[in-house]
C-alpha cells in the first residue's frame, strides 16, 4: 500500500514515500510534495526517502528529475536518502544514477551540511 | 432540475403516495418512462424489458431478491435502487444497505410526501450525475481510441526488403495510448538506420511526443544526418518542449553497415541493445546517454564489429517490467537469461517465438502492465558478399 510521510527535522526536511512509484501516483505526489516544500521556507534540503519503492516506471523517473529540477530553481538541494534497489536498477538503466545526489545514510548529510 | 436524459424507473409495485411524488419530481418535460410492475412475479422480466436507471422496491423479503439477483447475478451496479420498508423492518435498514440498496424509505412515510419527494430528488441527481459521468468517460475513451489508432500508423506496417539483412518486428499495445515507437529505413545503399524509442508515461501526452519523435527520426531519411546530430536534434527539441515537465524519452538508434559490417550506434537512456554473437553469448549495448528531454548532452557514436553475429534485438522495457508477485518485478537480467536459452536452442529466431516462450516456457504466463515492442535484426552472412 502508497504511504506519503514528511518529517520536518531541524536542518532538513525529509519526504518519505512507500509502494510503486508510478504514473498511477506522481500527478498526486506533485502536488503533495510541492506543498511541503513551499511551506519549509528557507530550508536549503530535503530529502527523499526512497528506501521502500518496490517498483519505479519511467513516470517515476520523471518526477524525480522534476523534483530535482524544481528544487534547483528554488535554490535547494534534492537528496535521494536509502534508494531501493528496484529504484537504484531503474536509474541505472537510464543512465540517472549519477545525476542525482545519493546517501546511504541520514549521518552523510550532516557532513554535507556542514 | 430538469433532465435532459431518459430516465426509466421500474416500480415493483403501484402506490398512490409514490405515483403521486413520481409525477412532483420527474415533470412533464423530463424525459421519464415509469413502469409498474404487476407483482413480484413479473419484475425481473421487466428489469430486462425497461433496464431501468432507478428502482424503487417494496418490502424487505422482496428487496433482499432483487438486490441480490441486480447487483450478482445480473452484475448491475449502476441502476439506482430505493427500498421502502414496513415500519416493523426499521431494524434491518443498514442490512439493505450492506446488501446493495442505495437508500431506504420507511412506510407509513412519516413526513408524508416531502419525504418520499426529496429521496426520490437524491435518485433523479444521481442518475443524471451518472449519466453525464457515463458520456464524458466515452468520450475520453473515443478520444484516446483514435489517439492509439493513429499512433499505431505511424508504425511500419511491414517489413522491409534491405540486402543482408531480415527484419522482424512486433508491437502489442497496453489499453491506454502509449510512448513505443520503432522504425527501420535506409539512409545510404549498404547503410539501414533502425531506431526504438519509449516516451514516458501514458495517453495521448505520450502519443504526442512520441509523433514529434518519429517526425525528427524521419527526416535523417530526407537528409543524411549522422548518428549524432540526429540525436542532438531530438533532444534540443525536446527540452523545447517538455522540458519543465516530467516527460522524457528513452531511444536507442543504430546504423547497420552491412558492407563492413559494422554497426554504429548511440543508447540514450533506452535498455540495451542486445547483440547475438554466433557462439550465442549477448552483448548488451548498454546506454552511455541520460534520457532525452531534460538537459544538453554532446553525444558520440560508439562502433562495434557485427560480423560474428547473429543479429541485434531491440525492445521496450514493457518485455520486463512486469511483476513476478507483488514484490518482485521480473527484470531486465531474467529477460536476458531467459533469451540466451533460446538463442541456444533454436538456430533461427523469430520474434513470435519468443512470444510462445514467454507465453509457455515460464512458471506463469506474463502479466504485462506496459507496451511491449520488439525489433530483430538478423544478419544473412550469405549475401554480405553484395557489397
Amino acid at each position: 500500500m502508497e504511504t506519503l510521510n514528511f518529517k520536518k527535522a531541524e536542518k532538513y526536511n525529509i519526504i518519505k514515500y512507500s509502494g510503486e512509484l508510478t504514473l498511477d501516483v506522481v500527478e498526486e505526489l506533485k502536488e503533495e510534495i510541492s506543498k511541503f516544500i513551499d511551506e519549509g521556507g528557507d530550508d536549503k534540503c530535503i530529502v527523499f526517502d526512497l528506501s521502500d519503492i518496490s517498483f519505479m516506471d519511467s513516470s517515476g523517473i520523471g518526477f524525480l528529475v522534476y523534483l530535482n529540477n524544481v528544487n534547483k530553481t528554488k535554490n535547494k538541494k534534492l537528496y535521494l536518502l536509502k534508494p531501493s534497489g528496484a529504484v537504484k536498477k531503474t536509474l541505472s538503466l537510464v543512465n540517472l544514477l549519477n545525476f542525482f545526489e545519493i546517501i546511504e545514510d541520514e549521518s552523510e548529510l550532516d557532513i554535507e551540511i556542514e | 432540475m430538469k433532465s435532459s436524459f431518459l430516465i426509466k424507473i421500474l416500480c415493483s409495485n403501484k402506490d398512490e403516495l409514490l405515483e403521486h411524488a413520481l409525477k412532483k419530481v420527474f415533470f412533464e418535460r423530463d424525459s421519464v418512462e415509469i413502469k409498474y410492475s404487476e407483482g413480484p412475479n413479473n419484475f425481473l422480466e421487466d428489469y430486462y424489458i425497461v433496464r431501468p436507471d432507478i428502482i424503487v422496491v417494496d418490502s424487505y423479503k422482496f428487496s433482499v431478491e432483487v438486490i441480490n439477483y441486480i447487483r450478482n447475478q445480473a452484475n448491475d451496479s449502476d441502476v439506482y435502487i430505493l427500498v421502502i420498508l414496513d415500519k416493523s423492518e426499521f431494524e434491518l435498514k443498514e442490512e439493505i444497505l450492506n446488501q446493495g440498496a442505495d437508500d431506504f424509505l420507511i412506510k407509513p412515510f412519516s413526513y408524508g410526501e416531502e419525504e418520499i419527494i426529496s429521496r426520490l430528488n437524491v435518485a433523479k441527481r444521481h442518475t443524471i450525475l451518472y449519466k453525464q459521468l457515463t458520456i464524458a468517460y466515452n468520450r475520453l475513451s473515443k478520444e484516446i481510441e483514435t489517439v492509439s489508432g493513429l499512433q499505431q500508423k505511424l508504425l511500419p506496417k511491414s517489413t522491409l526488403e534491405f540486402p543482408g539483412v531480415f527484419i522482424d518486428f512486433f508491437y502489442e499495445p497496453s489499453d491506454r495510448a502509449s510512448g513505443d515507437y520503432f522504425d527501420f529505413f535506409p539512409v545510404k545503399e549498404n547503410i539501414l538506420r533502425v531506431v526504438i524509442a519509449d516516451v514516458s508515461g501514458h495517453g495521448s501526452k505520450a502519443a504526442f511526443i512520441m509523433s514529434m519523435v518519429r517526425a525528427l527520426v524521419r527526416i535523417s531519411k530526407k537528409i543524411l544526418m549522422p548518428l549524432d546530430e540526429l540525436l542532438t536534434t531530438i533532444n534540443n527539441e525536446l527540452i523545447e518542449v517538455i522540458g519543465e515537465d516530467i516527460d522524457f524519452v528513452t531511444l536507442f538508434a543504430a546504423d547497420i553497415d552491412v558492407k563492413n559490417m559494422e554497426l554504429s550506434y548511440i543508447n540514450a537512456g533506452h535498455c540495451p541493445g542486445m547483440l547475438i554473437t554466433n557462439e550465442n553469448r549477448i552483448d548488451l549495448l548498454e546506454a552511455d546517454y541520460s534520457v532525452l528531454g531534460f538537459f544538453s548532452q554532446e553525444f558520440k557514436i560508439k562502433k562495434v564489429p557485427i560480423k560474428k553475429c547473429r543479429g541485434i534485438l531491440l525492445i521496450t522495457d514493457g518485455y520486463y517490467e512486469w511483476n513476478l508477485d507483488i514484490n518482485n518485478i521480473w527484470g531486465f537480467n531474467n529477460f536476458k537469461k531467459f533469451l540466451e536459452q533460446i538463442f541456444i536452442r533454436e538456430k533461427e529466431f523469430y520474434l513470435d517465438m519468443l512470444e510462445t516462450y514467454l507465453n509457455r516456457q515460464l512458471e506463469l504466463p506474463p502479466m504485462y502492465r506496459d507496451d511491449r515492442s520488439a525489433l530483430w535484426i538478423k544478419f544473412k552472412h550469405s549475401n554480405y558478399q553484395k557489397y
